[in-house]
Order: C-alpha cells, then sequence, then structure tokens
C-alpha cells in the first residue's frame, strides 16, 4: 500500500517506536513491545489499547519527547497505557543518552531500519527502488560486537526488521569499525560515501542493493523527526 | 606488497571538508575497495599507475577505459604537445577539428559526419534527441540495466530525478527479442530510437554478448519500423574492432557515439551518423564552452591514427585472450569455477556461484596485496601497453591471489 507523506511519516516513526521496544524488550527481558496500530482517524495506536496519538502528536513526541496522548483510550485503559509510555521513556531515555552504549546502538540502528522498512513498503519512489531486486537480507553490524540488526525484503512481501540472528547468508554486509561511528551513524551524522572510503565502515556483498537501502534510509531519516 | 595510504587518506580528509563525499561517481571509493584501493593516483606510464603513497599497481582498468594506448603514450603526448604549443580553446575551432572528423568519417564505415563533445553522456542524449528530430516520435527504447550516462533519463543514481524524466524511456532485458518486438508492436510508430551498448555491459554482473540473431533482428526492426539505432560505443570503443564494434558484431547503426579510449585520456566524444540524419543533427542545438579544445582533438586524432595502424583492437583482443584463458586455467586448477564473461579485450570475472559478489571482492583484495588492480564490479580493460611478460607476472600474482582466497575460504 502506498502512502501520501501525511500518514508515512507519523506511522514511519510509530513503527521505529515499536522496533526500538522490541529491541528493548529482547535485549532486557522485560516490558512490553509498542505494537503499532494506524487508525483511521488521523491517529496512531501503540502497544495496544490505552496509548494512542494523533499524528500530529506523535510526531511532535519523536521530535520534541513530549507529544499529547488522546485521553479517552488513555483512561479507558489506563494501566496498558502506563506501560506503554513507560516504555516509551526508556526509549528515550536510551537514545537520548549521551553516552554511546551499545544498547543505544542497537536500539538506534533497529529503529532507524524500521523507518527505512516503512519507506521501502510504502513511499512509492523507495517502493520502486526495491522492485527490480530478489529478496535478501542487509545485515547491518559493529565491529568487534555482537550488535547485528538487518533488513530484508523479498518480491512479495513487505520488508522486515530484526536482530535475531541469522539463518541464512545476507546478500550484503555493512559493519561499522566501532560503537561511535555507529552512534553518529544514528544520528544522521555519517557520510556514506567518506565514512568506507576511510575506514569508518565496511561494505560487502551486493552493493548495489546496499545503495537502494542506503538511500531509503537517508530518505527516511531526513522525512522523519526524531529527538537524536 | 603492504599498501601504504597515509597520503592518500589524508588528502581524502581535506576533500571531505571541500568536495561532497571526497570523490563521487564511478571513481569514488565505494563503488571499488574503499580501503584497498588507493583515493589519488600520482603518475602513470604504459600500463602501470603510482599512487601518491608511492605504491606502485599493474594496471586493468586503463582509467575506466580511458586509456587504450598505455599511459603517457609518446606519440600521442608529442603530438597534442604540438597542439598545446600553438592553444586549445580560441574563438573558433581549430583545423585539427576538420581533420579528425575526416579522419572518423573515412573510417568509420557507415560514419557521413562527426560531431564532437567532452563526454560519452553528452552525445548520447544528443543523439536520442536527433532521433526524435528526425522522426518526431517521442519514445526511446533502451535494455534494463545498460548505461548509457549521467543524464537522468538513464542515469543509475537515484536522487534528483523526476517521474517524468523517464516517461519517454522503454526497456526490454538484453538479448530478450520477444520483449524487444512486444515494445516494438505495444508502441507502434511512437519510438524514434534504440540506443544500444555493443554487447551488455552492465555494472555488478557478468558481461553478456549478443545472441546470434540479437542485432540482426534489432537492425532489421528498426529499418522496417523508421526508428533509429544509436550504438552507444562509449566503452567499447576501439576495443573490439577499429573501425567501431558494429563491425565486430557485423550490423550498422544510423549513429554511433565514442568517447572513453578515443583521446586516450584527453576528455572528447564524438558521435558520427548517416548522411539521412545530417539535416536533422543540424536542428539539435550543441555546444560547450570548452568543446572545441584542439589539444584533445589532436590526441584524439594520434590515437585513433595509431589504432588503424597498428591494429590495435585485434592486439588487446589477441591479449585479453591470451590473459584470460590463463586466469580461466589457474581458478580452475584451484577448483575457483571463474568465467571471463565479455570480450576479451575487457573483460568482467564471474566466479560461479557469486551472485551477490562476495567472492570476487575478497579475490580483487588479495589482489590488490599483490599490486594488481583489479575492479570487482566493473569488467576490466586490456591496455595494449601491458605486454605478453606483463600479462603472465599479472596471471602468476592473481593466481597466488586465489589461493589465499581458498585458503581464506577453507578457514
Amino acid at each position: 500500500m502506498i502512502m501520501d507523506n501525511a500518514r508515512l511519516i507519523p506511522f514511519a516513526a510509530a513503527l521505529s517506536l515499536e522496533a526500538a521496544s522490541a529491541e528493548i524488550v529482547s535485549q532486557r527481558n522485560n516490558g512490553s513491545i509498542l505494537k503499532v496500530k494506524l487508525l483511521e482517524n488521523y491517529s496512531i495506536q501503540l502497544g495496544g489499547e490505552g496509548l494512542c496519538f494523533k499524528d500530529s502528536e506523535l510526531i511532535k513526541a519523536v521530535s520534541t519527547g513530549f507529544g499529547l496522548p488522546c485521553f479517552l483510550p488513555l483512561f479507558r485503559h489506563f494501566n496498558n497505557a502506563l506501560k506503554s509510555i513507560s516504555m516509551l521513556l526508556k526509549i528515550k531515555s536510551i537514545l537520548s543518552s549521551k553516552q554511546t552504549s551499545s544498547e543505544k546502538v542497537s536500539v538506534g540502528l533497529r529503529a532507524g531500519l524500521a523507518a527505512t522498512a516503512a519507506f521501502a513498503n510504502h513511499d512509492s519512489q523507495s517502493k520502486k527502488l526495491l522492485e527490480s531486486e530478489e529478496s535478501g537480507i542487509v545485515l547491518f553490524t559493529i565491529a568487534n560486537s555482537d550488535i547485528a540488526v538487518w533488513i530484508s525484503f523479498s518480491a512479495n512481501e513487505l520488508c522486515q526488521v530484526g536482530s535475531k540472528p541469522l539463518k541464512i547468508k545476507p546478500a550484503a554486509i555493512f559493519t561499522f569499525q566501532n560503537l561511535k561511528v555507529a552512534s553518529s551513524a544514528i544520528s544522521g551524522w555519517f557520510d556514506h560515501l567518506g565514512g568506507p572510503a576511510l575506514g569508518e565502515a565496511e561494505i560487502s556483498g551486493n552493493i548495489p542493493l546496499l545503495d537502494k537501502i542506503g538511500y531509503i534510509s537517508r530518505k527516511a531519516q531526513k522525512e522523519v523527526p526524531s529527538i537524536l | 606488497m603492504s599498501i601504504k595510504r597515509e597520503i592518500s587518506d589524508s588528502l581524502f580528509t581535506r576533500a571531505l571538508n571541500v568536495i561532497p563525499g571526497g570523490i563521487y561517481g564511478h571513481v569514488a571509493p565505494v563503488a571499488g575497495l574503499p580501503r584497498y584501493f588507493p583515493h589519488y593516483a600520482q603518475s602513470a606510464s604504459g600500463a602501470r599507475f603510482v599512487d601518491v603513497d608511492g605504491n606502485e599497481w599493474m594496471d586493468f582498468m586503463c582509467g575506466f577505459g580511458a586509456i587504450l594506448h598505455g599511459y603517457s603514450n609518446p606519440e600521442i603526448e608529442d603530438f597534442a604537445e604540438e597542439q598545446r604549443s600553438k592553444g586549445s580553446v580560441f574563438n573558433q575551432p581549430s583545423p585539427i577539428m576538420v581533420e579528425l572528423a575526416e579522419l572518423l568519417t573515412t573510417n568509420i564505415d557507415f560514419a557521413d559526419w562527426t560531431v564532437f563533445a567532452k563526454n560519452g553522456s553528452d552525445l548520447t542524449t544528443w543523439a536520442i534527441r536527433v532521433a526524435r528530430e528526425q522522426t518526431g516520435r517521442p519514445f526511446v527504447l533502451k535494455a534494463k540495466g545498460s548505461y548509457h550516462g549521467v543524464d537522468a533519463w538513464c542515469d543509475p543514481g537515484f536522487g534528483g530525478r523526476l517521474e517524468e524524466d523517464r516517461t519517454h524511456i522503454l526497456e526490454f532485458s538484453w538479448n530478450s527479442l520477444d520483449e524487444f518486438q512486444n515494445l516494438l508492436k505495444s508502441y507502434a510508430n511512437q519510438i524514434s530510437s534504440v540506443i544500444l551498448t555493443p554487447y551488455h555491459h552492465a555494472a555488478f554482473a557478468p558481461s553478456i554478448l549478443p545472441t546470434d540473431k540479437f542485432w540482426k533482428v534489432v537492425e532489421k526492426e528498426c529499418e522496417k519500423n523508421g526508428i533509429i539505432l544509436i550504438l552507444d560505443d562509449v566503452r567499447a570503443g576501439g576495443r573490439l574492432n577499429e573501425g567501431g564494434s558494429h563491425r565486430y558484431f557485423n550490423f550498422t547503426p544510423d549513429l554511433s557515439i565514442y568517447s572513453k579510449a578515443l583521446g586516450n585520456g584527453y576528455a572528447i566524444s564524438a558521435c558520427v551518423g548517416k548522411e539521412f540524419l545530417r539535416n536533422s543533427s543540424k536542428e539539435v542545438f550543441l555546444t560547450g564552452s570548452c568543446w572545441n579544445d584542439a589539444v584533445s582533438m589532436a590526441a584524439a586524432f594520434k590515437s585513433f591514427e595509431i589504432s588503424q595502424r597498428d591494429k590495435v583492437a585485434e592486439s588487446v583482443l589477441k591479449k585479453g585472450d591470451y590473459f584470460s584463458a590463463g586466469m580461466v586455467a589457474r581458478a580452475n586448477q584451484l577448483d575457483l569455477p571463474l568465467t571471463m564473461t565479455g570480450p576479451s579485450s575487457m573483460p568482467y570475472p564471474w566466479f560461479e556461484g557469486d551472485g551477490n559478489l562476495f567472492r570476487i571482492q575478497k579475490f580483487c583484495e588479495l589482489a590488490a596485496g599483490k599490486g594488481l588492480y583489479f575492479h570487482p564490479h566493473h569488467n576490466w580493460f586490456i591496455s595494449n601497453a601491458l605486454d605478453y611478460n606483463d600479462l603472465d607476472q599479472a596471471i602468476d600474482l592473481a593466481a597466488q591471489a586465489m589461493i589465499e582466497l581458498r585458503d581464506f575460504e577453507k578457514s
């Protein structure tokens, strides 16, 4: 389904939050995943009933750290809403931390790739770029660490993002030199042309595919606001 | 050899401040082996170049095809120098422009006229406009994945493009005559031109030669349907046949564009055409500030003359045959199934089952450590400055890289 930017951007932001929460849950073994549900009245539900934002408020929330949720569902499902708010605060705390940690990087990478996947699935230009590609997985890793986040796609399915160990060989691998470089990438400060040339990242495998995913991710990063 | 790269990296770091991405386009480090190839070259002679850190490389890329007769070829340089001493760009063109046009139209069998520019793109785009002017039709047919330059109708990038830039561009799979003919039917009387390279030399993929009947059918259908057949001979020109690659594949285009090897490193491109397109060519505006550059034209004149005199295309094909056979034999001995795809003068190596390119990338990394400039993603070019001793040396070094590759994969 192709979306116009007015909906795609908050939707991509919400999917980033869902991915970030999923990464936190998998690492800490607690908390709840902020499952996204796109509602018809230009609002988005996060983590089941309870926490719901108007699209515009969600954009405020991800860009400034605060957005006003819809009150009615909040009061109706208060406990569930609190769980979701707690997870949102965790995400904020991790991503806005000035320290570069492996948790920050893995959460940030997965969140960023989720926005990329949203564009790959629902933005007409991005979707078209991947049309000619066969199915495949692009893996993002950090040298000397066990962080591994991936984005997968195939002709008939939606792009997906994950961080579980891969059973199949990726089509392309992007390896950041260290956490600091990866952290700069999730903040939008990584030079995709200059970085690999200076050894800040290593690229291998299907470079045209990596190039397309890279372009889509930069587009998503440009369009979707973030507190980073 | 251990590759020194301090100066390369230092220059690149400076470049990042003042040039977006440091180096862009097909020579951007990310398009090759960012940490194994040097970022900057210092000097070159014959078939070797020296990078800014003093590493010497045996070159199999020839400036991505711009060099055919070897770097700093003395005959060409002397001839260019003679013109340089008189001047290069004036208010008027120089006599060498007429002489070069005469040389090309005399030696390219179907050519009745010639125009000049600087890059392949300048003239591929101009040629499709000439075809539109001639036919009054909007559509252009090309092969999927083929490269015809940097303009929005065909560039391989993603940014800054409008959907309407390609509204009138139709594509078919190389060698698929069914797809080709279906498009001719679906867009009857609307197609102005078919633009194709002599064979399919897409980057990141094995090169594909035309099937026996491909060019015959394309040529015949174009003639039958009043479509202008444009040959983009920018990359292959001079490397398959001295008179143009159409002769190697035995067909005749209506327009043909040359660049890369034409000036042996000097920026020049040329489009030659048949008589019936002369008037239309006059209607499509064509110019550039330095396009009358007489030094490049002098270099192209001498370069083309050498090609004819020494049968250089034949020579690089023979050398390519020798090199490819040696590479394949060594790879087979090591159980690394390798095919050298494309014509032997511009081969692209393809390891069986290496669709995602990991193996060719590793191989080229290991070869780089031995001073071989083998590109993992783009077809290679055999310089006529390579002699058979050089080729033997390259094959031996490549074989060592293959052994290391096999050991690396086993580990």
